[in-house]
């Protein structure tokens, strides 16, 4: 608070018009240690309890203000945790898509659709399992002209 | 008020009075302390407390100064445990103006006893009870203007004599 707001609320605190509010804000002020010797006057007449109060009510603000900035950085922290997992899951799942890319090449064609080209490969499995002869049917499959 | 009336307010008072504290210092030992204290302090104060005073209000600055002091006695022995050349900063104020304090306090009740008895009551419903004018005129029936000019008058006077001695 400014010198000349001080003493102006100096002033409406000795024409008995100020609000017990603007009494403990006065209270803090001429309790100060730079506080100016002629505010020593205000300062003994509005008592130790209101000088007290002044110093209890600004500190516990003073502490909820830290408590609200210690939650703000702690959800801060939460967020930023979410966000980054959540840009790690995604990186990730795009990773996953490309691994499982299906492309097969057959008869000189390329195929990309991926449940034909499943299918197609399920049935070169059952082929090559329901006979016995593993290694011909392998034979025939990528030499089927002969 | 007497003895067993203050009792009687007392219990009613005594929690949130513990409750004060317990915000403060957040112990219950500590918290007992402040209700304790405060119950003391305000037991000085029962003499003048009559129907129309803020006794809630009074009990609650009260520990209120209580936490405050108790803070400060701590701080107070923190510092003597300290090396001189940092006493200084630790230190909320020197002995001399301790006494400075004490002595301006002591001169403080002094002039109030030289107010009349309304001009008293008033001022001391402002400054010990922390009621507003408002507040005042609905318990004593005055005229919000009135308690004004007279809250006013026992300012100037004081804060007069105050200016006059504190110089000298």
């Amino acid at each position: 608070m400014h010198k000349n707001e001080v003493n102006k609320l100096i002033d409406k605190y000795l024409e008995g018009a100020t609000t017990p509010e603007e009494e403990l804000r006065l209270a803090k002020e001429v309790n100060r240690k730079d506080a100016p010797a002629e505010w020593k006057a205000i300062s003994t007449m509005l008592g130790q309890l209101a000088l007290d109060e002044a110093e209890y009510d600004e500190e516990m603000s003073s502490r909820r203000s830290r408590n609200l900035r210690t939650h703000r950085i702690g959800w801060a922290i939460a967020a930023s945790i979410v966000v980054v997992a959540g840009i790690g899951l995604w990186l990730n799942s795009r990773q996953d898509k490309q691994d499982y890319e299906c492309i097969a090449y057959v008869d000189g064609k390329t195929i990309t659709d991926e449940g034909r080209v499943l299918a197609m490969a399920e049935d070169a499995v059952c082929d090559i399992f329901s006979n016995s002869d593993a290694e011909s049917s392998l034979y025939k499959m990528f030499n089927p002209e002969e | 008020m007497t003895q067993v009336e203050f009792e009687h307010i007392a219990i009613e008072l005594r929690p949130s009075m513990w409750k004060v504290g317990m915000d403060f210092f957040g112990s219950t030992d500590d918290a007992e302390d402040v209700a304790q204290e405060a119950l003391v302090q305000l037991w000085q104060y029962a003499e003048k407390l009559d129907a129309g005073r803020n006794i809630g209000g009074l009990a609650i600055r009260i520990a209120k100064h209580c936490c405050v002091d108790m803070q400060r006695k701590r701080r107070g022995n923190i510092v003597e445990l300290m090396p001189a050349h940092e006493r200084e900063i630790g230190a909320d104020a020197s002995p001399h103006e301790q006494l400075e304090q004490t002595e301006a306090a002591d001169l403080l009740k002094q002039l109030i006893e030289g107010l009349n008895p309304r001009e008293r009551e008033l001022f001391e419903m402002r400054q010990l009870d922390g009621l507003s004018n408002d507040k005042i005129a609905e318990r004593t029936g005055i005229p919000k203007a009135s308690i004004q000019v007279m809250v006013s008058r026992a300012r100037k006077k004081i804060f007069d004599e105050l200016q006059r001695k504190l110089k000298n």
